[in-house]
């Protein structure tokens, strides 16, 4: 019986040991060779196994013959597992556009001008103190950073308020952290970025400039990742029960502890200097075909100070969305969505100074719903959609007892949008679409576009031209982003127009090198701004608060990224680019140079597995030096009535044009290094040490000017020295 | 193409492009013409300073520049902007910017156009600017004459409608001079070393920003109703509290100026606006103002 009883239990410790073995894999996009987050792995029948985490990988235990990886908008890949110690590849096939034409497979591309950024793209790259969205978009040419302290999106020329921002689909208006100098977005919480940078699909709009479609990470897999860093502790789980996928974020800032210490020793400290986020992603899977998906998010941020004698400040911001969204396939290839949402900003800064003091309270509603239709046939592909919004804007200020309503207003908007995307034989695409937007005031504005392709063998060539209104402007300060309110277009005006024309070219010989090329020219009519001269904004007519320009952008952006081998990857800008503004009350009227221009912008961004559990990062910036305002003369004038503090009389500086010289070259050395492994209670783990502005290159972000006895003195105001952090990232 | 031309005429397209962009040239610094005068409704002419504006790299006092020689003349217009008087100027023996009036004793007319004529002699230039010298304020009344300090109502006064004299609102600065500024006069707020500002000495004349008649109450005769803040009061003990109804020029001036060296304001840090300053030929301001004068006590 000895021998047949160790027969058994040979065999069974066998088998378990058969099924016990762990099966890694990562699954990639075929195309471009990156990472598919949470894309679902499931034996041939359809059960689920796993879902892959962030960074596309997966593990799971047993041994079934074959795999399927699949996610949405890509061929489902069935996989031979064969060997259980190898890592499996799993490359996925997009089906977005794509076509069989003359027996070749023809897809028409994503326009040049768009780039989608994985969570691994985004959090991987060097930057100050912790990973963000916004600060990572350096990477792709043409957008660009005011300064090291604010994260605020300038694209091609335009102002943040000319880039849209959705999450999920619907609006955020104020996507900043700490004032401005992070992006409010959460990086456990989000799975996929994907920037237009003109040539948005007909279904987008809104905005004169770019659209900034971030999408939530949508729930399934059981995990839960923690992280700590110096600034904030963040964290997301994500899970399903049975047909209810969800996933829920947050991040809390960790500087308020500190602060309360170094309070007691420095009054200059702030009593309250925080931030918070809520992510929350819920998809209720009713069918195979038909699914709700339901998405909330909530960001704060507060800053409490109190200095001599009563000055104080207190201010306070806050963005809320909620979209609901109804998904069904009704036969094959056609999808009908439709989606409600809406979104709040609402921002109360106050200062006080004795029994004076400046309060400040601007509020965006937007509410919206729309209805859109997909057909993907097998060459061509339809989307048409109707969308209708309102938009209540409400801006008050108070100052020395003054209560002050700029702003009450609302706007309404009736839209359709209709979009074709055709391929043509010999490799032509074209992408054609039509926006027309209907407003309270019974004015109809169209916004045609159009991309035209040429794809043949490694290169892809394309000619687009895109047409965009805006209804909308921001009132903000780029060094800060407390202060921000938002201006409607007054009624009975035509909106801001931008039309833009871009061509350029990509070569892609293999999936180790990718060179592109864009040229690009935008035109932009009828910005309106608020009066910067306005000397109190007392209960005037709301269009006499305003100013009107225009403005031009012209620039060519250049891109290599290469994949030396499977540990070295690198990727290149260089863009040569100006923007100038033009407005009647500004500079003479003549032309000038916003501050965010830079003639040229160079990057470069390196990341090297150094081993199986070390990765070093690396990034480098070198910039023109911003434009600001030299001056060539001065004269004291002072107030003929007293002794003032509101900068009423005093020193008066003179210069030829506004903006008329540039800082000395911005340039800048990140690094990060992390490693990677598992913990003894068996969740994987990272620990990221990043080191920001490594050789301590002080920056110039500004000059001031001093009046001292021997004259005026030239005060540089300096952007970040070396900044080190260390953060500790767990997925359990 | 093969992969090496490919990599050429991107290297060939880059070094166009970095040739192409060539950055900016440092400006050079020149002298402007100013001229600094203040009108004010009902009392005599004021001195005008004739002068140029410093390098940056100069030291405002001692000057250490010659100023141009000039000739001035200031005419007071006539409703279809003929000259119908002219007040001539002569330059002072007291500083070598400053021109008075040869006529001392006549008084500037409220609610009349004045230009002036500035003839930089040496350089052969002119600078010329205009005002329209706004109407006189009236109180109507106030809510008394002695107040506690921080005391809810503050100073409350009821003023006359304000003549527009030109198609804007009109424009108000308010400024408060201690008549009894000593040390053991300062109120709390304005204490040297916890002030706000900290200001090693206290001012005994405060000013406000500008306000624009909209911001305040009217009455159903029109008058305006204006509270003082009591940031403004100094000094306890007496004090001029005065109402300055300026003219358009000194609103576009200062409007602007406020908004040169504003880190946090309506321009990015280093994006210094030029003033407005309406003069043709030069900068600086020629402006206009009227001026309702009450003094009143404050206690502790």
């Amino acid at each position: 019986m000895k021998p047949f009883w160790l027969t058994v239990l040979l065999l069974w410790g066998y088998s378990f040991a058969l099924f016990a073995q762990n099966v890694n894999g990562v699954v990639l996009d075929d195309e471009t060779g990156q990472s598919i987050p949470f894309a679902n792995i499931s034996l041939t029948s359809g059960q689920l196994i796993t879902q892959a985490d962030s960074l596309g990988r997966f593990s799971f235990t047993g041994m079934p013959a074959q795999i399927v990886c699949s996610f949405p908008g890509f061929e489902p890949t069935i996989l031979k597992v064969s060997d259980t110690g190898k890592i499996l590849r799993c490359a996925l096939r997009s089906t977005i556009w794509s076509v069989d034409i003359t027996g070749e497979k023809h897809k028409f591309a994503l326009p040049l001008s768009t780039n989608t950024l994985h969570v691994r793209d985004l959090v991987g790259a060097p930057t100050i103190l912790e990973a963000d969205i916004f600060r990572s978009l350096r990477l792709i040419p043409g957008v660009k950073q005011s300064s090291d302290f604010s994260s605020g999106l300038y694209i091609r020329g335009g102002s943040p308020d000319q880039t849209l921002i959705l999450l999920d689909g619907a609006t955020v208006f104020n996507p900043s952290h700490f004032f401005g100098f992070f992006s409010a977005f959460n990086p456990e919480a989000i799975s996929a970025v994907t920037l237009h940078k003109g040539s948005a699909p007909a279904s987008l709009g809104g905005r004169m400039g770019s659209v900034l479609s971030i999408e939530s990470k949508e729930g399934g897999k059981s995990e839960t990742s923690v992280s700590l860093g110096l600034l904030s502790f963040k964290g997301s789980t994500t899970g399903k029960y049975n047909r209810l996928h969800w996933m829920i974020g947050g991040r809390v800032s960790t500087l308020n502890p500190v602060l309360n210490l170094l309070s007691d020793f420095n009054t200059d400290i702030p009593e309250k200097l925080g931030f918070r986020d809520l992510n929350m992603r819920l998809k209720l899977a009713i069918s195979p075909r038909t699914s709700l998906h339901f998405t909330h998010f909530t960001s704060e941020d507060a800053l409490n100070m109190s200095l001599l004698n009563g000055l104080g400040l207190d201010l306070w911001y806050k963005n809320a969305l909620q979209v609901a969204e109804a998904r069904t396939v009704y036969q094959k290839g056609k999808l009908i969505r439709l989606r409600l949402m809406q979104s709040k900003y609402h921002g109360k800064p106050v200062g006080t100074l004795g029994d004076t003091g400046a309060k400040r309270d601007s509020r965006v509603h937007e509410a919206g719903a729309e209805l859109s239709w997909t057909w993907e046939q097998p060459n061509a592909a339809w989307e048409a959609g109707l969308k209708t919004t309102q938009t209540d804007m409400v801006w008050r200020d108070w100052f020395a007892g003054i209560d002050a309503e700029l702003l009450n207003h609302s706007g309404r908007h009736l839209l359709g949008y209709l979009q074709r995307n055709r391929n043509f034989p010999y490799g032509l695409g074209v992408q054609w679409g039509i926006r027309t937007t209907r407003t309270a005031d019974r004015n109809f504005y169209s916004e045609p576009r159009l991309v035209i392709q040429k794809v043949q063998g490694a290169w892809q060539h394309e000619v687009a031209y895109n047409h965009s209104h805006q209804w909308l402007a921001l009132v903000s300060n780029e060094a800060f982003s407390g202060f921000d309110a938002w201006l409607l277009l007054p009624e009975n005006r035509p909106p801001s127009t931008t039309q833009q024309f871009s061509i350029g070219t990509k070569y892609r010989p293999d999936k180790q090198l990718e060179l592109q090329f864009d040229a690009y020219y935008r035109k932009m009519a009828r910005i309106f701004t608020l009066d910067p001269f306005l000397a109190d904004l007392g209960n005037k007519p709301y269009a006499e608060l305003l100013v009107w320009g225009e403005g031009e952008a012209k620039g060519l952006e250049i891109q290599g990224r290469a994949k030396a081998n499977e540990r070295l990857q690198w990727n290149a800008t260089y863009v040569l680019s100006q923007t100038t503004r033009r407005f009647d009350a500004l500079n003479d009227g003549l032309p000038f140079q916003p501050r965010y221009n830079r003639l040229h912008d160079f990057t470069v961004n390196a990341n090297f597995d150094l081993s199986k559990k070390w990765q070093i990062g690396a990034f480098f910036t070198w910039a023109s030096g911003q434009p600001y305002t030299r001056p060539t003369g001065y004269a004291q004038l002072p107030n003929p009535f007293g002794t003032t503090f509101n900068n009423i009389g005093g020193t008066v500086w003179f210069s030829p044009a506004l903006n008329n010289a540039a800082l000395p070259a911005y340039h800048r050395l990140d690094l990060n290094i992390s490693k990677t492994g598992l913990s003894r209670w068996g969740f994987s783990k990272k620990w990221t040490c990043s080191l920001f502005n490594v050789y301590n290159n002080r920056n110039i972000w500004y000059y001031t000017y001093d009046i001292q006895k021997t004259g005026p003195e030239r005060v540089s105001i300096r952007q970040l020295p070396f900044i080190p952090n260390l953060s500790f990232h767990a997925i359990f | 193409m093969r992969f090496f031309d490919t990599i050429l005429l991107w290297c060939l397209m880059l070094g166009f492009t970095v040739v192409l962009g060539c950055d900016f040239t440092a400006p050079s610094e020149t002298r402007l013409p100013l001229v600094e005068a203040y009108l004010q409704a009902e009392a005599p002419f004021p001195p005008v300073s004739v002068r140029e504006t410093l390098f940056v790299h100069e030291a405002a006092f001692p000057a250490t520049y010659v100023p141009p020689k000039a000739q001035v003349k200031i005419y007071l217009l006539d409703k279809n902007g003929q000259i119908e008087e002219t007040i001539l100027y002569a330059l002072s023996s007291e500083a070598p910017d400053s021109y008075l009036p040869i006529d001392s004793l006549k008084t500037v007319l409220p609610s009349r156009q004045y230009r002036i004529e500035v003839r930089l002699l040496e350089q052969d230039k002119m600078i010329t600017g205009e005002t329209i010298v706004p109407d006189a304020l009236r109180l109507v009344n106030t809510n008394g004459k002695t107040f506690r300090y921080e005391q809810s109502p503050s100073y409350q006064a009821t003023i006359s409608p304000c003549k527009k004299e030109q198609e804007t609102k009109c424009h108000y600065i308010f400024s408060a001079e201690s008549l009894d500024a000593r040390k053991d006069t300062v109120v709390p707020f304005w204490k040297p070393g916890s002030n706000p500002f900290n200001l090693d000495e206290t001012p005994h004349v405060y000013s406000s920003p500008l306000f624009n008649e909209d911001n305040y109450e009217k009455d159903a005769s029109g008058n305006t109703v204006i509270n003082m803040l009591w940031i403004s009061i100094t000094h306890f003990g007496r004090t001029r509290v005065n109402l300055h109804n300026i003219d358009q020029n000194m609103v576009d001036f200062y409007r602007s100026q406020s908004q040169q060296q504003q880190q946090f304001g309506r321009f990015g840090p280093g994006e210094m606006p030029n003033a407005i300053t309406h003069l043709v030929g030069g900068v600086g301001v020629f402006g206009s103002y009227s001026t309702l004068t009450n003094v009143i006590e404050v206690h502790p």
